[in-house]
């Protein structure tokens, strides 16, 4: 027994199928779209230290392997070894403080002698330069896949983080005495040069804002993305906390 | 139709702009953890003289060169670069505002700021300009010009000094301040005064007797101290402009100085009148005394909190000398020190929250610091002497100490972190109790 309003009306059975169909996928776009954009995208956050690379046994050390050829076959595949990192809390200089004293100072040569290299290295990286793409996608180029793509992106963010870090002097006395953050925005064209740079977020203690952007004006130009890398830009934020040891 | 192409339009137009939003890079945080340097680096080139002028102003341009080098190396936040490796200097002669700086040769050697100046020098007065650059950025940070009489020329350098610190760290270091010290000879013991660079020791009190415990007020103008000269331990304030002293605690048994309120208005006090040592304030104008401790324990050292809120005192009343704090109106008395069993002389640092004070480890003294909770606790001397008395700078920057070993005895100066340790002054005789004072205004 069809209920009397379907017999009535044949073109009205469509329209209220069709009001009834659009209103639900209307609906429900609505709130898929909502919770897409509003939950926040987990912006990722990199945290180094000491960064531990493991050297895998290759085949040659197993040199009776003229065994089955398929364990070669695994052993080649892991060959592709990621670092493995592991998170290492900072601790305070209580411990030694002459020893990091020293070691500063050698830091301070090292850090001399690779600018000087740095300085000879930087007419050679010019002419590689390539001409920034500004698309939002990431095309996949050549036969390197994703997974190395990415290694390499991590690779570079090690880089970025180590040599801002080896540039970022702050006197212990000149720090608050409440954790602060400031974060500096930048952005890295594929040649390595910055083509945006600024305050992404002031911690309200001017020694520490000048510090932390100093730190970056002297890390720039960036080296080029290493071949592999496949985005044709990086935007980064780096985060420069104050935690306050003395 | 028509329905359907709109709602068909419609589907389109949101899955585009969902995989577009999708699409779109989630940014990434890199976390610098912490700072590779604890100095600035800086260049000072030396100080040119006019062109054909006299041999003696070329040579005042290196030595007034030398004296800011070694007044910023005495504050502990800067790296001075050697000369030796500046490279080829381009611009002999007269410092100008228009000169032009190159300044990839001085980023090159790994300097972020850098000091130029000029120097004249004729038979009454030196006059010098300075100008500070910001290499980093190739700008120009302050430019000055300073004068004195002839013999002032290391009284410009500190300025010069000061005028550095006080654009780079906001504040213009210690170079006006003086330590009090108590220097032993045989059986007397005198207090005795030196500038922060170590020139100008001064003997202030000569009582032929026991003089100890130098406390500077918040003006400079007046020392407190202990003296045993009419017998017994008496707490006088000495007036340092027309050098008479008042008696102003003569009260049986011990009177022991402790450190001026914030304001200036009241002195603590360790007294034994009442049988053991306890915790008095005495208002200066009325020279009125209240008592704030009322414990049977042996309560000393009292000190009070920059904010003049708090006291931090010695107490052994839970068995052994610790740190306590406490309100200045004596209520709510806490302990914050837990490691070792003998811990006393606190001193509170003017700028952050923290207390350094004297602790028995290992049978030696040593300095150390904690906060105000009791927490963050960190050891700041750990070499073979006793390293006693620890009293801070105005900028909460440095620590002034009395270190002790063998016969030799010295009084230090080190960073609020331990490190960069220099000796104030040297001697055989008993070097004790240094006091900071505040800036000269």
């Amino acid at each position: 027994m069809t209920p009397p309003m379907f017999i009535s009306d044949s073109r009205g059975e469509n329209s209220s199928i069709f009001k009834m169909i659009t209103l639900s996928l209307i609906i429900h776009l609505i709130v898929v779209s909502t919770a897409i954009i509003a939950i926040p995208s987990a912006s990722r956050h990199i945290t180094f230290g000491q960064a531990y690379s493991v050297q895998l046994v290759g085949p040659e050390v197993m040199s009776f392997a003229k065994g089955p050829s398929a364990l070669n076959n695994t052993l080649q595949s892991n060959e592709a070894a990621h670092p493995i990192i592991v998170k290492k809390n900072v601790r305070g200089f209580t411990l030694t403080p002459v020893k990091k004293e020293e070691a500063g100072k050698s830091a301070i040569q090292k850090a001399l002698s690779a600018l000087r290299q740095k300085e000879k290295q930087t007419p050679q990286a010019t002419p590689s330069a390539q001409p920034p793409v500004a698309t939002t996608s990431t095309p996949v180029r050549g036969n390197i896949s994703q997974a190395q793509g990415s290694s390499r992106l991590n690779e570079y963010y090690g880089f970025i983080q180590s040599r801002v870090k080896g540039n970022w002097i702050l006197p212990p006395s000149l720090r608050p005495k409440d954790n602060v953050v400031t974060i500096i925005e930048v952005k890295i064209l594929s040649n390595g040069a910055v083509e945006r740079l600024n305050f992404e977020k002031r911690s309200g203690n001017r020694y520490v804002d000048d510090s932390a952007m100093k730190a970056v004006q002297k890390s720039i130009p960036f080296p080029p993305f290493p071949e592999g890398m496949m985005d044709s830009y990086i935007e980064i934020g780096l985060r420069f906390p104050s935690s306050d040891l003395r | 139709m028509k329905k359907v192409k709109t709602m068909a339009s419609l589907i389109i137009y949101f899955c585009a702009s969902l995989i577009l939003c999708s699409n779109a890079a989630a940014k990434v945080y890199i976390d610098i953890d912490s700072p590779s340097f604890q100095q600035f680096p800086i260049a000072i080139s030396d100080f040119q003289s006019p062109l054909g002028s006299v041999d003696k102003s070329a040579n005042s341009g290196i030595a007034m060169a030398d004296d800011i080098k070694r007044y910023l190396t005495m504050t502990g936040i800067f790296n001075v670069l050697n000369k030796k490796s500046f490279l080829e200097d381009n611009n002999p002669g007269q410092v100008t505002a228009t000169e032009n700086i190159r300044y990839s040769d001085w980023t090159m050697i790994g300097a972020d700021y850098l000091l130029r100046g000029n120097i004249t020098r004729n038979d009454k007065e030196i006059i010098v300009e300075s100008r500070l650059y910001d290499v980093t950025r190739g700008e120009l940070l302050f430019g000055k010009k300073y004068n004195s009489n002839i013999t002032e020329q290391k009284t410009i350098a500190r300025k010069i000094a000061s005028d550095i610190l006080l654009a780079l760290t906001g504040d213009e270091g210690e170079f006006s301040t003086q330590i009090a010290f108590v220097s032993k000879k045989k059986s007397q013991a005198d207090i005795y005064t030196i500038n922060y660079d170590g020139s100008e020791m001064k003997k202030v009190t000569s009582h032929n007797s026991i003089v100890i415990g130098p406390r500077w007020s918040p003006d400079r103008r007046y020392l407190a101290f202990t003296s045993y000269r009419d017998g017994s331990p008496e707490g006088y304030i000495r007036d340092l402009k027309n050098g008479t002293d008042k008696k102003v605690s003569h009260f049986e048994g011990l009177n022991l100085c402790g450190s001026f309120s914030p304001d200036g208005n009241k002195l603590l006090l360790t007294l034994s009148k009442e049988g053991n040592e306890d915790i008095y304030i005495l208002e200066l104008d009325s020279m009125k005394l209240s008592r704030i401790t009322h414990n049977y324990s042996i309560d000393v050292s009292p000190t009070w909190s920059p904010d003049g809120n708090k006291i931090a005192f010695v107490s052994n009343r839970s068995g052994s000398p610790q740190i306590f704090v406490m309100d200045a109106e004596g209520n709510n008395a806490r302990r914050i020190t837990f490691e070792g069993n003998y811990n006393t002389s606190p001193s509170w640092s003017p700028r952050s929250d923290r207390i350094a004070y004297e602790g028995l480890i290992n049978g030696k003294f040593q300095i150390f610091s904690i906060d105000a909770e009791g927490n963050n606790l960190l050891q700041l001397t750990f070499d073979n002497a006793k390293n006693e008395y620890p009293s801070w700078s105005p900028s909460g920057r440095q620590i002034v100490y009395s270190s002790k070993v063998n016969a030799k005895s010295k009084i230090c100066i080190m960073n609020a972190n331990g490190l960069n340790v220099r000796v104030l002054m040297e001697s055989n005789n008993s070097s004790l109790m240094p006091a900071w004072s505040s800036r000269f205004k």
